[in-house]
């Protein structure tokens, strides 16, 4: 149940963008409210953003999946930044108070085609929790579902 | 698109109600016919329908008609994807960096 899972990923995306601007983008706090806190159908209930990126700048944020009163948190720390060539933070989640996820990120910008070539890499310690077999595996999940699920007002 | 939904999200839609938790928990025993299913639940057969269509949609069932009978089974890989959290991050920050390339295609008249 417990159980950590390491996992890594790189997501390679290519925006028709100057560098400096798809930097700014990604850094810019009113930039960030609108592709990274509201680009999907979550609902937003507090986000506390530091004025600008910067090492040892913090960013928290809590919010709920759409049809879902379950509470995550995001608790973002920038370790390094390099600005128009690469950020590195760490972030860790939490849902409804339970640990989910640490995770340390490297974006890396380079100029490339006419635009920017943005690499962004995750490498990271899950609280998976989901464990082998079908049946089990199911009734563990909506286990879990359950009370994240039931945790408000649903 | 700024607001769209992701897969999981879908996902997430899905499984925020609670007859369709307790239909995927029935499923979790093995495939069931949908009358078998629709007669140990509350609710009315077309009732079973629609949210056999919800949890379909989301990918999390899949169901066959043979004759007269239509079969509804878990899809496992949907599962499995809702129930690694690692897959789940990836997946978050696949929309993001897709909602962050709109924003700049959005915004780039304004420059």
């Amino acid at each position: 149940m417990d159980k950590i899972t390491h996992h890594s990923f790189t997501l390679d995306r290519h925006y028709p963008h100057p560098t400096a601007r798809v930097f700014g983008a990604f850094t810019d706090p009113a930039a960030r409210l609108r592709w990274f806190f509201m680009s999907d159908a979550w609902t937003l209930h507090a986000l506390d953003a530091p004025p600008k990126v910067e090492a040892q700048a913090t960013e928290r944020s809590r919010f709920s999946p759409p049809g879902s009163s379950a509470v995550l948190t995001n608790d973002t720390t920038y370790c390094f930044v390099q600005p128009g060539r690469r950020l590195i933070f760490t972030y860790a989640m939490t849902i409804n108070g339970a640990p989910l996820s640490a995770s340390l990120c490297t974006v890396d910008f380079q100029t490339a085609d006419g635009g920017t070539r943005l690499e962004f890499t995750e490498q990271g310690a899950y609280f998976d929790g989901f464990a082998k077999g079908r049946a089990e595996g199911t009734q563990h999940m909506l286990l879990r579902f359950g009370q994240e699920l039931d945790s408000g007002t649903i | 698109m700024l607001n769209q939904i992701s897969p999981l999200d879908t996902l997430f839609q899905a499984l925020a109600d609670p007859t369709r938790r307790g239909i995927v928990e029935r499923l979790a025993q093995g495939p069931q016919a949908v009358s078998e299913l629709g007669a140990g639940l509350p609710i009315s057969l077309p009732a079973v329908m629609q949210h056999l269509g919800v949890l379909q949609a989301a990918g999390l069932v899949d169901s066959r008609k043979t004759g007269r009978v239509r079969m509804v089974w878990l899809n496992p890989a949907a599962l499995q994807r809702l129930g690694r959290w690692a897959q789940a991050q990836q997946a978050m920050w696949e929309t993001r960096l897709d909602g962050l390339g709109d924003y700049l295609d959005e915004t780039d008249a304004k420059d």
